[in-house]
């Protein structure tokens, strides 16, 4: 079925994201290199702070599509579950990705983009610190994982549809 | 719309929104954009952008994602069994024994890991099965998996003192000083409960522990190898969970060894906490330095007991990352919320109320406290913490109360939170591992002692503001 290629397709989008435990485990590694250098080399490092904020940034950001791949997102479903017949969950799923979930995730990623291309025009750097970083990346982060968001948000509906049609 | 009226929408749009099930972030980031607009007007959307991009460039909540790791790693170290096994050993001779085991276990467990989530399941595939194996009642058993496992917020190193301290500006030191005593308070009062409870009213088997059998997890094989196949299906906690699960012969060098163990793999990681928290407390280093270096630690640590594996690292920092891929999301959220919210006028509106009930300081306090408790029937403390802080701390500044006095009382008070149904996490995460025949109205049921216990520790910190204050005054006075 085309459906179940487009849905695994998503899913492996998604999967790749669990590259993120790389910036993970390298802003263990630079804050402690930072740590080193600063107390015991005697000067820190001019790109820790930096490095750091934005190997941070990336982790709070990028990981949203990852955690709704694996069900992470808090959310309560123990009414639909106490009073509603499972076709009746699926559909009431299906309802709360459309009135909550896709209008929150595309004001995101609109206003996300015109905010980071209005930093990526100018080429902003930061100017808190001697080593004035470029800043647009970090901006651009914010659509970016908007729409990852969306994309597997679109698959977990789909989800729900198909779960909804098939339930007795 | 007057103010009050779209105030009172928002938060009912809120809640409808919660109890459909959709996602709480997605909810609160909904409802936040639809007031904000009716309340504001379109000019008010550039905000998410932009206070999203505020949380990115937040130094201090650098170090969430790493204390989130570092409590991964720990709880993946090994630590888990020998530890339980010797706080049974320290309290068997006691009525009620096992249950003051697990209390203890969960909370130092908790306080390692600082992951209410990893504490309340490794406790309860740990200790659940012992527990309910020698006939202790069902509900007080599922209680004090609950009631431990949730002191991990609260005791440091704790993710909720440090989005604290980034929302009002307190000193994350000052603020990880003052949780000791409190948490320490509801330790003690739970162990409290357990023993009068134990010694006076319960006449069931469990009474009195049968102390000629041995450690009943580690000896029983059947419950070693439930333990182990409900650990590899909640994907969190201790791996090879019974792996050392050989049975010791009943003497006292058994004994001995037994609690021995539990300090050779115990010790390093108190070791390890304690510089970590100790370094933030006295200003050596900042959250973050003091968070990588906790996690570097913990994998040194895991390494010398040669769990550090790839995969193991591997599975904990993908663990780490679902988790703050769910942290991230969540504040985006609240914040779109709290932006409108404050944005159409609610500060006025509900210190009003707050306000208005009468003058009394005591009345005004225990207001905001009913508050955060009712809220936390049915939200996450992360929201809970952004939504009330930004109207609660005008109040306390025009009281003239002592910031540190009144962030404690908002977390122990937030404890309740995991505990209350409807919406209590600690109830969910028991429901994971609980075994069948238990149902959610069980465990409801036996965390509710637990919870009033909290609100009489809230109620003696109210009275005895010393118990937080002291250990702060003392190591870094004002």
């Amino acid at each position: 079925m085309h459906i179940e290629i487009l849905l695994k397709s998503i899913d492996a989008i998604s999967r790749i994201q669990r590259v993120m435990i790389y910036p993970l485990i390298a802003l263990v590694f630079v804050t402690c290199a930072d740590i080193f250098a600063r107390n015991v080399l005697g000067s820190p490092l001019i790109w820790g702070f930096d490095i750091e904020l934005h190997l941070y940034a990336s982790l709070i950001t990028l990981c949203w599509a990852y955690s709704e791949y694996r069900g992470a997102h808090v959310r309560i479903t123990v009414l639909p579950e106490a009073f509603l017949s499972r076709r009746g969950q699926e559909v009431l799923s299906v309802i709360t990705y459309l009135l909550f979930l896709f209008p929150f995730a595309v004001v995101m990623f609109i206003q996300g983009l015109e905010f980071a291309w209005d930093s990526w025009k100018l080429r902003e750097i930061s100017i808190t610190t001697p080593w004035q970083p470029i800043i647009y990346h970090v901006k651009a982060m914010i659509p970016l994982a908007a729409l990852f968001l969306i994309l597997q948000l679109f698959a977990s509906m789909l989800r729900h549809l198909v779960a909804a049609i098939e339930a007795e | 719309m007057s103010p009050e009226l779209l105030v009172a929408l928002m938060l009912l749009a809120l809640v409808a929104g919660i109890l459909s099930g959709a996602h709480l972030a997605a909810v609160l980031g909904t409802v936040g954009v639809v007031f904000g607009v009716i309340g504001w007007g379109w000019h008010i959307l550039p905000i998410v952008a932009t206070r999203v991009y505020d949380v990115m460039t937040n130094y201090l909540l650098v170090a969430v994602p790493l204390f989130v790791f570092m409590g991964f790693i720990i709880s993946r170290s090994g630590l888990a069994e020998d530890l339980f096994a010797g706080t049974e050993m320290i309290t068997r001779r006691l009525k009620g024994g096992l249950v003051i085991a697990t209390i203890l276990f969960g909370a130092i467990f908790a306080m390692c890991t600082g992951i209410v989530a990893a504490s309340v399941i490794t406790a309860g595939v740990l200790c659940l099965p012992s527990m309910l194996s020698r006939n202790y009642p069902k509900g007080v058993s599922l209680g004090a998996v609950g009631a431990g496992g949730t002191l991990g917020i609260l005791i440091p190193p704790s993710v909720m003192l440090i989005f604290y301290a980034s929302e009002t500006g307190l000193s994350t030191g000052r603020l990880f000083a003052a949780a000791y005593f409190p948490g320490i308070l509801l330790a003690s009062l739970f162990v409290l409960y357990v023993v009068v409870r134990f010694t006076f009213f319960e006449k069931k088997p469990g009474t009195s522990p049968d102390t000629t059998t041995k450690p009943t997890v580690l000896g029983s094989s059947g419950g070693s190898g439930m333990v182990a196949t409900t650990a590899a299906a909640m994907n969190c906690g201790s791996d090879g969970v019974g792996s050392r699960a050989e049975a010791s012969a009943a003497s006292p060098e058994a004994d001995r060894g037994v609690v021995w163990r539990a300090l050779r793999s115990a010790l390093p990681l108190f070791g390890l906490i304690f510089a970590v928290v100790g370094t933030i407390i006295f200003g050596i280093a900042t959250p973050t330095e003091a968070s990588a270096a906790g996690a570097f630690g913990a994998l040194v640590i895991a390494a010398a007991y040669r769990r550090l594996t790839w995969p193991m690292l591997k599975a904990s920092a993908l663990e780490t990352i679902e988790t703050v891929g769910m942290i991230g999301f969540l504040i985006v959220g609240v914040l779109a919320f709290t932006s409108a919210f404050l944005g159409i006028g609610a500060k006025p509106v509900v210190s009003g109320i707050i306000l208005g009930i009468s003058g009394h300081p005591i009345v005004i306090l225990l207001a905001m406290l009913f508050i955060l408790f009712v809220l936390g029937m049915l939200l996450d403390w992360i929201p809970i913490l952004y939504i009330t802080l930004p109207v609660f701390i005008p109040i306390v500044d025009q009281m003239g109360w002592d910031p540190l006095w009144f962030a404690l009382l908002v977390v122990v008070c937030l404890q309740t939170s995991w505990l209350t149904p409807p919406f209590g996490f600690a109830l969910f995460f028991l429901r994971g591992v609980a075994p069948p025949g238990v149902t959610y109205f069980d465990i409801v049921k036996g965390c509710f002692p637990f919870m009033l216990c909290q609100l009489v520790g809230l109620g003696i910190l109210m009275l005895f503001p010393q118990i937080i204050l002291f250990l702060p005054d003392l190591v870094m006075p004002r």
